[in-house]
C-alpha cells in the first residue's frame, strides 16, 4: 500500500526560471534605456564653444592677462587701474573699454570679452551676447580656451 | 688643499645636478624653453633631429633619456603623441609634465583640433608664457628671470609680425582667396584676418589622390584662389602640377620641425614665413 504522507513534487517544467530570467532581461532593458536617456539629455547641457575665428582675438586677450599680472608684479601697473595703462589688444578696429575700476570689456559681434581684476588677480572670460555689458552681467561665460 | 680642491668639485657637482633638466619633443618648443631658461636650465630634445613626429616610436635609449627629465614641454594636442602616449603609459617618477597648449584657445574641437598651434605668433606667446610659469614653480629661485625672459622673447616674436602688419596697410583682404597643402598655418593667418579657403592634403604629408588633385584644382579655378602656401623641407610633386594647371601663385612655408635644434630656429623660421607671406600680400 502506498503510503498518502508521500509529498508530491511538480515536475521541473522550467516555467519559474523562465519567468524570472524574462524580469532579469527587462530590468537590464530598463537601466540601459535610462541611463541612454540620462546620457542624450547631457548632451544639449554642455557647454558653447568659442568659433574658430574668435580664437586668436581670445589667445592675444589670454596673453594680455599674463601680461598684465607680470607688469603688476614688477609694480609698472598698480590701482585705481586706468585702461591706457594696460597692454590691452584692438580686434578690427573695435578697443576694450573700461566699464569701472575693475572691469574692461570689448564687445565683438555676438561675443563679449572681458578682462577683470579679482581679489586673487587678473581674470579673462567671453560669453554670447547681443550687446556690451560688464563683467557682473548675468551671462554663460567661459573660460578663454573653452 | 687636497680637502677644499675635492669640497669645491662636490660643491660644482651639486650645483649642476640642482639645474632643471627640462626635455622638449619638437623643435619650437626648444627654442621656446632656451630662451625662457637662459643658462639657468639645460634643454634636451627627447629624440635626435630628422625624426618623423607622426610616426616616430619611441626607443629605449628616448625611455633612459626621459627618466632622467625633471620636466619634459609637451604639444599635447596631436602633433607629439609618440611622447605623451609614452608618457601617459609609463607615468615616471619626479617627470613633470607641462602641457604647453593647456591655455590657448584651440582652432577646431575633440579630435579634430588644429594642433599647429607653434606655426604662429600670438599662440606660441600663450605656450611660451605657459611654459614659464610652470618652470618657475619648479624652480622658484629661477622665476623672476624665467617670466622676465619670457617677457622679452614675447616682444621679439611680436617685432617678427612687422612686415606683414606694413603689407596690410590701407589693403582689403577680404577678396584674397588662399589655399594650403595642410592645415598647418590656419593659426598664423588667422592673426592677420586671413582664413583658408581650400587645404589640399588629406594627412600631413600625405599626398592627393588623382581625384583629390582633380578636385582641388577644380576648386582652385571656382573659387579664384589667388596663392597657395605649401611646406618648405618636403616634396610636394603635385604642387607644380597644381602650379601649371591654375597659374597660382606658390609660397613656401616653415613647418619648423626640421633641421638641428636650436635657440633662434622659432625666430628665424618664423621671420621666414612672415617675409613671405608680406611678400603674398604686397603682390
Amino acid at each position: 500500500m502506498p503510503n498518502s504522507n508521500i509529498e508530491i513534487i511538480a515536475p521541473a517544467d522550467g516555467r519559474g526560471e523562465t519567468r524570472n530570467f524574462l524580469l532579469v532581461c527587462a530590468a537590464v532593458l530598463i537601466s540601459a534605456v535610462s541611463l541612454l536617456s540620462l546620457i542624450h539629455s547631457a548632451s544639449p547641457k554642455a557647454l558653447s564653444e568659442l568659433p574658430n575665428h574668435l580664437s586668436n582675438l581670445a589667445t592675444q586677450v589670454s596673453n594680455a592677462v599674463e601680461e598684465i599680472e607680470l607688469f603688476e608684479e614688477a609694480e609698472l601697473i598698480s590701482a585705481p587701474y586706468q585702461l591706457a595703462d594696460l597692454p590691452l589688444p584692438t580686434y578690427q578696429s573695435q578697443s576694450f573699454i573700461q566699464q569701472d575700476e575693475h572691469c574692461f570689456s570689448l564687445f565683438q559681434g555676438q561675443y563679449v570679452f572681458v578682462i577683470e581684476r579679482h581679489e586673487a588677480g587678473w581674470d579673462a572670460h567671453w560669453a554670447p551676447s547681443e550687446q556690451a555689458v560688464d563683467c557682473h552681467a548675468s551671462l554663460d561665460w567661459h573660460s578663454l580656451n573653452q | 688643499m687636497r680637502l677644499l680642491l675635492l669640497s669645491l668639485l662636490v660643491l660644482l657637482s651639486s650645483q649642476a645636478n640642482a639645474r632643471l633638466q627640462v626635455g622638449i619633443t619638437l623643435h619650437p618648443y626648444y627654442s621656446y624653453v632656451s630662451n625662457i631658461v637662459g643658462d639657468k636650465a639645460d634643454v634636451l630634445p627627447l629624440i635626435d633631429s630628422g625624426f618623423n613626429p607622426h610616426n616616430y616610436q619611441l626607443n629605449p635609449a628616448d625611455i633612459e633619456r626621459l627618466n632622467g627629465l625633471d620636466a619634459l614641454v609637451v604639444n599635447g594636442i596631436g602633433h607629439d603623441m609618440f611622447a605623451t602616449n609614452t608618457v601617459d603609459r609609463l607615468q615616471p617618477k619626479n617627470l613633470t609634465v607641462i602641457y604647453a597648449n593647456k591655455d590657448v584657445p584651440l582652432i577646431g574641437h575633440d579630435e579634430k583640433v588644429n594642433p599647429h598651434t607653434f606655426v604662429s605668433i600670438d599662440a606660441a606667446i600663450r605656450q611660451v608664457y605657459t611654459i614659464a610659469k610652470e618652470l618657475g614653480a619648479l624652480d622658484p629661485d629661477n622665476k623672476a628671470y624665467f617670466l622676465k625672459n619670457a617677457l622679452q622673447y614675447a616682444k621679439k616674436l611680436r617685432a617678427l609680425k612687422k612686415p606683414v602688419q606694413q603689407a596690410l596697410l590701407n589693403k582689403d583682404v577680404s577678396k584674397l582667396r588662399i589655399a594650403s597643402t595642410h592645415g598647418a598655418y590656419a593659426y598664423l593667418l588667422q592673426e592677420f584676418g586671413l582664413t583658408v579657403s581650400a587645404v589640399i592634403e588629406p594627412a600631413h604629408g600625405v599626398a592627393p589622390t588623382a581625384s583629390q588633385l582633380e578636385e582641388t584644382i577644380e576648386t582652385i579655378r571656382q573659387q579664384n584662389i589667388d596663392v597657395l602656401f605649401t611646406e618648405l623641407n618636403m616634396e610636394n610633386k603635385y604642387v607644380d602640377l597644381i602650379e601649371r594647371e591654375t597659374g597660382i601663385k606658390i609660397y613656401y612655408f616653415s613647418h619648423m620641425t626640421h633641421g638641428a635644434y636650436s635657440k633662434d630656429q622659432v625666430e628665424q623660421e618664423m621671420g621666414h614665413n612672415l617675409s613671405k607671406l608680406a611678400e603674398a600680400l604686397s603682390s
